[in-house]
């Protein structure tokens, strides 16, 4: 499992784990005659067998020469398995573009463009040392988030020895007691976003506590949609 | 006329037309623009780095292919579980009624990620379903996929809910937990709790 870094409401903090839950079925598919199947890339087209190249290539003629000729299908080349493709950029030429510079256009729900700002990537802060992720001390009755946020993911918080185990049930008795879920936050005021991963999806978190007898479960649920009227 | 689901609830059918809930819809978008050195804007491809092959955006696809390296088409196409076990085939819930004859309890609801939200607009339903949360077997489309669907009152109106079962059991002191992945030490700008710009 993976580390959490988590403070509590007195902003004492401690390393635990935190385990993600599999919600996903394990398919698998056979044809109708019994053979077992998998999935990879294999080429559909060309640079050469683009509808752009093609008008290009034939103009006016392009209705005639595809009925005669077939030029949208490179039978030496389609159909091919691909791999470790790279990604690269095109100029208006065709040719590979060098000095890329990559821009985020950032568009309003109306489509409008409200800025257009240099590409950024997130970086996890889930496990910072002296950095830990804090009860922001806004706590929500958990009846009422559920049906504010809709909670695209979830984790269970793990104790990973004796200490940790009382400082993980306290929070999760704490909780429980106050039917209630505690906004967490990350970075150094300990209110942004949560970014689970490098390159991850930043997530707003709260806290949700169960407990039954000696055992308790202190589950980190997050979301980035509310439930808001279209 | 978009699609509509029908629920029956008390032996009453109400229908409504299920419109996606989406974060692009509620705080927009953003699409990654890449320009050259001449400001001129760019197009995505790939390259292969076996023979240098230029790839068209979109012409690199995922296929299904057999032993024999065949490609075979979704239709002839026959779905186990991890057990060797057929999977059944459900119909899409728009082409039969869902029955709202199940209730579930918060912690029930909250045992789920959610693939998918709908706003359901029906204001009698709404008024009926009231404060109780409904639960049911749901397929957007059908097939082999069949996930666990919730009707809930929410303070933004009625939404359909779903998602996939998730087992939160309590541990106890003797299940310790071993960390074996660590991630690098990360600074963050803070902001305020806007979901736009998350």
């Amino acid at each position: 499992m993976r580390k959490f870094n988590i403070s509590n409401a007195e902003r004492r903090d401690a390393e635990v784990a935190f385990e993600a839950k599999s919600t996903k079925t394990k398919t698998c598919y056979r044809t109708t005659e019994g053979l077992e199947t998998h999935s990879e890339k294999r080429l559909r087209s060309t640079m050469e067998t683009e509808a752009a190249s093609l008008e290009a290539r034939y103009s006016d003629s392009l209705a005639e020469a595809l009925v005669a000729e077939d030029p949208e299908i490179d039978l030496e080349k389609v159909g091919l398995k691909l791999e470790g493709l790279k990604k690269v950029y095109l100029t208006d030429e065709g040719k590979v573009a060098y000095g890329v510079t990559l821009n985020e256009h950032v568009f309003n729900p109306d489509g409008t463009e409200k800025e257009i700002r240099p590409e950024s990537s997130t970086t996890g802060n889930i496990a910072v040392d002296g950095m830990p992720v804090r009860w922001t001390g806004k706590m929500m009755p958990k009846a009422d988030a559920m049906r504010r946020f809709v909670f695209k993911k979830s984790y269970q918080l793990r104790h990973v020895n004796g200490l940790t185990f009382d400082f993980l049930q306290a929070m999760a008795k704490k909780l429980a007691d106050a039917k209630a879920m505690m906004l967490v936050g990350a970075g150094a005021k300990g209110i942004g976003p949560l970014v689970m991963h490098t390159g991850g999806t930043p997530y707003r978190a709260f806290l949700e506590g169960r407990v039954q007898g000696d055992s308790y479960a202190l589950i980190l649920r997050l979301t980035n949609l509310e439930l808001k009227s279209l | 006329m978009a699609k509509e689901f029908t629920f029956i609830l008390g032996g009453v059918p109400f229908s409504a037309a299920p419109v996606k809930l989406e974060r692009k819809k509620l705080y927009g978008w953003s699409d990654l623009v890449a320009t050259d050195r001449d400001g001129h804007i760019c197009t995505a491809a790939y390259i292969s780095p076996e023979d240098s092959l230029l790839i068209p955006a979109g012409a690199a696809k995922m296929t299904t292919v057999d032993e024999r390296g065949l490609i075979v088409k979704k239709s002839d196409l026959i779905a186990f579980d991890a057990d060797g076990k057929e999977l059944e085939i459900f119909p899409s819930s728009f082409d039969s009624p869902i029955d709202l004859s199940k209730t579930a309890t918060e912690e029930e609801f909250l045992d789920h990620e959610w693939a998918s939200v709908y706003q359901i607009q029906n204001p009698e339903l709404a008024g009926i379903v009231g404060n109780t949360i409904y639960t049911f077997p749901f397929s957007y489309s059908g097939g082999t996929n069949l996930q666990d669907g919730f009707l809930m009152n929410c303070p933004a109106g009625l939404f359909l809910f779903a998602g996939t079962p998730v087992d939160f059991s309590p541990v106890n002191l003797n299940e310790e937990a071993v960390i074996d992945e660590t991630e690098e030490d990360v600074l963050e700008d803070i902001d305020e709790l806007d979901f736009s710009m998350i």
